[in-house]
């Protein structure tokens, strides 16, 4: 140990990080036994560690816009489940609704009303839906979203940005952060091992915000059964579609018959109550959703056009192979039901609640801009309404190429002083309407304070 | 269908209909807005709409009760509303229902559930059984570096693409099932990477090592669910054993419905069979979507990269909501109770022999020859046919219009089974009484079903 802790110094930043890892460690006793624990059990020490390096929060509870970890330290969350919380934690109206859910019972067999209620709210905001089926992530939702182009079209590929993320579906787990080829005709780069070639047969990448990926799609005209994208990068970065683009793909995707399918699992309810498709008023043929669509509970849901839906998920009649599966024994569960109704429903019928979203998205960028600018440093803040990207790029990123140049120590190190001033901020982060611009200036400041330490510590020039 | 049994149907439904007038208004609702595609679920022979639900019993919108023989499709071990789980539930809602960074009961859980796994020592959690799945099949591809995916016929194991193969259909010879896809819109070669295996079959052996060289793994349920609840025999699991050790293959165990369900923990416990992962889903999370795949840690934990690693460099699992805190509360709560009474194992099983022996007793004495699957709590049947049946194979020969026919007239009679009856599930807080009568209510309506013809 002693003597690769001695060659991982000499690394330009090693020794920054290490001092960073020792501040969490010494700031959370409680937390570092408790990853300890975690560890035997859990891949270092929680699904999804690699979100929270070196010393995941170990939260205890949650209300509003703020956690409290193991160790009682509070954090103001500009996570907030990654995304899904755009009314906060433990708003009253889910918690009522849960409450109210827990009384009758959790889970069952049959139907319940609210699935019905939680369907309608969904097809009456959502452009270009008329039905609706219920699963439990946004992953299942875009795996049957792509099998229902499949069969509409009967071609196999699929299309999707450089920089998209669609979840573990494996048909999309391409290309995300691993980049390479022509910048207008990127490779198809896996994003996991352990997956077979035959998803990469499938697979056409596309360059985001950028005109080739028309010509590229009308090239694959008679393979390509869909195109598949977030109207907003969101893991990507918080990076938006240009909206001639999503035009361009509009047109060209009906241009060959190829379907639209827009993944709204992070827009979804958080750009408006008709998701990115409504802020940039363009429709897709089908449109997956999940996170705040659940209300904090696990969901996926597979919506849009009516005829499409029916052909593919249930026909008059044939055999099993002739539909498109999406069962699941928690699909439509009542308690992610209920929630997701208090969450929609209150969001819906209150739109005054995206003014004061797209208030406090804007405020964030433009006070993280003010400091980058005062202090004379090169950051860039990017998103659309809720949603702030803030990255350590050398130019202004409109797509994931131009994030290559990110110095990840500074974005590394950024998000552990931001953990250790009290914010939690991956990166990406998500305003909720329990946020108020105290704390939002509160975040601006800590920002503020986190990029002095890093230019002290010379981790910018990295 | 047959004519009498046809009619039958239809006025039952009709019945059902005119003494549901709540449940007959929110289906003629979901007709008129056709929001969700499906208005008749495959599972249920009408849409009874759920008010609420208390221990084994499931009340409808109309204020009926039913005994609950379905229990959720199977996670609710406990019965509805264990004090457990409510209480832990109704403190994590007050806590906040979801966190991006894990909840500090995310450990506790996985503890449970890896103790109760012989040779395991990590899990990873998903969202459910059929993420899981999908997990256990790239953590095998990964460790072997081959693409083959071996499956039963008959084996369901939820959403992914290769084993979403020879789930309902069944083609080909007995020893040698042919490759159908159960699902539209599949992409163009993943039929190349599934080897479809005859189920409680030898021959699936010399299958395995004939693809010997390209396959990373067999996918087994040790008790086959959905295909009609069969126990995978013994000398299958361990032949299966034996040739995925010879050809260098993985055997995964999918123990959605069988974890915590039969025993406190894997099915492994009580077979002398050991699988390199075990997938889970149902029980653990105490009512909650949830997906867990657990095994060795050499397996597991290359689902995250490493440290400052890229995502080329791991098998993804992620999932916003896997591991989440309600999950995470009720699974332990009700995990807890059942690891610490591993007696409930013993009244689960006494109840579940009470329920075959008397269904078996009822066909015995109306001189109808018919058969009951399953083993501790679960059930499948009674399968309307000449001859025992151990696969799903077997029960093509097997009356379904009688087994549906059943399962509607059943409702009338305060009793909720799926259409057909392939799964059925008990749990703690069913009775001996429940039983019974769940029993009687099976006697009294395969009499009638006798009287009609329909038998």
């Amino acid at each position: 140990m002693s003597s690769s802790a001695g060659v991982a110094v000499e690394r330009p930043g090693a020794a920054l990080l290490e001092a960073a890892r020792q501040e969490l460690l010494d700031a959370r006793p409680l937390g570092v036994a408790h990853h300890e624990r975690a560890s035997r059990v859990l891949p270092r020490g929680t699904t999804r560690a690699r979100f929270w390096e070196p010393l995941p929060i170990y939260v205890k509870k949650a209300e509003g816009a703020y956690l409290t970890d193991i160790d009682g330290r509070d954090y103001c969350d500009f996570n907030l489940g990654q995304g899904a919380l755009v009314l906060g934690h433990a708003h009253p109206a889910v918690v009522a609704a849960l409450e109210s859910q827990l009384e009758k019972g959790t889970h069952f067999g049959p139907p319940t009303h609210n699935r019905m209620e939680l369907a309608e709210l969904i097809v009456d905001t959502t452009p270009g839906a008329d039905r609706v089926a219920f699963v439990n992530s946004g992953t299942e939702a875009s795996m049957g979203a792509l099998r229902i182009a499949r069969k509409a079209t009967g071609r196999s590929k699929v299309g999707k940005v450089e920089g998209g993320w669609h979840g573990a579906n494996e048909f999309v787990l391409h290309s995300f952060m691993t980049l390479s080829g022509d910048v207008g005709r990127p490779d198809v780069n896996l994003d996991s091992i352990g997956v077979s070639s035959v998803a990469t047969d499938n697979v056409i990448v596309l360059p985001f915000n950028d005109r080739r990926a028309f010509d590229r799609i009308r090239e694959a005209r008679d393979e390509l059964a869909c195109v598949i994208i977030e109207p907003v990068l969101g893991g990507g970065g918080c990076l938006p579609a240009d909206p001639w683009y999503l035009e361009g793909l509009r047109a060209v995707c009906t241009e060959i018959g190829a379907l639209l399918i827009f993944d709204e699992v992070i827009t979804g309810y958080r750009l408006g109550p008709r998701g990115g498709a409504g802020h940039y008023g363009v429709t897709g043929d089908l449109t997956v959703l999940g996170k705040a669509a659940g209300g904090g509970q696990p969901i996926g849901v597979i919506c849009g056009r009516g005829d499409l839906m029916d052909e593919t998920m249930w026909p008059a009649s044939g055999s099993p192979g002739d539909a498109v599966f999406a069962g699941g024994t928690f699909s439509g569960n009542p308690m992610t039901m209920a929630a997701g109704v208090a969450m929609v429903g209150e969001l819906v019928h209150h739109p005054e609640h995206y003014v004061q979203l797209e208030e406090l998205g804007e405020r964030s960028r433009v006070g993280l801009r003010r400091v980058a600018s005062d202090l004379g440093v090169t950051v860039f803040a990017t998103g659309v309404g809720s949603m702030v990207g803030v990255h350590f790029s050398k130019v202004m990123p409109s797509n994931e190429r131009d994030l290559l140049s990110t110095n990840h120590l500074a974005a590394h190190l950024l998000r552990v002083y931001l953990e250790l001033d009290g914010f939690v901020s991956r990166g990406v982060s998500f305003l909720s309407t329990a946020h108020t611009v105290e704390d939002v200036d509160r975040f601006v400041a800590a920002f503020e304070r986190a990029l002095r330490r890093l230019r002290a510590e010379g981790a910018l020039e990295a | 269908m047959g004519g009498r049994a046809h009619e039958l149907m239809e006025a039952v439904r009709a019945e059902l209909w005119r003494t549901h007038p709540n449940s007959a208004s929110a289906h003629a609702h979901a007709i008129k807005r056709r929001v969700i595609g499906s208005t008749r679920s495959r599972f249920w022979p009408v849409p009874l709409y759920v008010e609420r639900a208390e221990g084994a019993y499931l009340y409808d919108v109309d204020g009926f009760r039913y005994i609950d023989c379905n229990m959720g499709h199977g996670p609710l071990i406990l019965g509805h509303r264990p004090p457990a789980v409510v209480a832990a539930l109704a403190e994590q809602i007050r806590g906040g229902n979801h966190y991006g960074p894990p909840s500090s009961k995310e450990c506790a859980l996985a503890e449970l559930i890896v103790a109760g796994v012989p040779g395991a020592e990590m899990l990873a959690f998903t969202n459910s059984g059929g993420e899981s799945t999908m997990a256990a099949v790239r953590l095998a591809r990964a460790a072997t570096g081959r693409e083959t995916v071996g499956k039963c016929e008959g084996g369901l194991h939820g959403n992914y693409e290769p084993l979403l193969f020879n789930v309902f259909s069944i083609a080909g010879e007995t020893d040698r099932p042919e490759l159908v896809a159960d699902c539209a819109g599949l992409p163009d070669g993943v039929a190349n990477d599934v080897v479809v295996l005859p189920f409680n079959d030898d021959a699936a052996f010399d299958l395995v090592r004939e693809h010997g060289s390209e396959l990373a793994c067999v996918v087994v349920e040790p008790l086959q669910g959905s295909a009609g609840t069969f126990p995978a025999s013994t000398s299958f699991l361990q032949g299966l054993r034996a040739v995925c050790d010879e050809v260098g293959a993985l055997l995964v165990f999918d123990e959605v419905i069988t974890g915590f369900r039969l025993a406190p923990g894997s099915a492994a416990l009580t077979l002398d069979v050991r699988p390199d992962l075990v997938t889970m889903g149902k029980a653990i999370g105490g009512g909650m979507p949830v997906g867990a795949v657990i095994g060795r840690r050499e397996h597991v934990m290359p689902t995250d990269s490493p440290p400052g690693g890229g995502f080329h460099e791991q098998v993804f699992v992620g999932g916003t909501f896997s591991g989440n805190p309600m999950t995470s509360a009720a699974g332990y709560a009700q995990l807890a109770q059942l690891v610490e009474n591993p007696a409930l194992y013993q009244e689960l099983s006494a109840i579940g022999e009470r329920m075959r022996r008397g269904l078996r007793e009822a066909l015995s004495e109306l001189g109808i020859p018919g058969f009951v699957t399953g083993v501790g709590s679960i059930w499948g049947g009674p399968y309307f046919m000449d001859r025992e049946p151990a696969s799903m194979r077997d029960l093509l020969d097997s009356n379904q219009v009688a087994g549906k026919l059943l399962s509607t007239c059943l409702l009338e009679h305060g009793v909720l089974m799926t259409a057909p009856a392939h799964l059925n599930f008990l749990s703690t807080a069913h009775t001996e009484e429940d039983v019974d009568q769940v029993v009687e209510a099976h006697r009294d309506v395969m009499k009638m079903l006798q009287s009609e013809g329909c038998l």
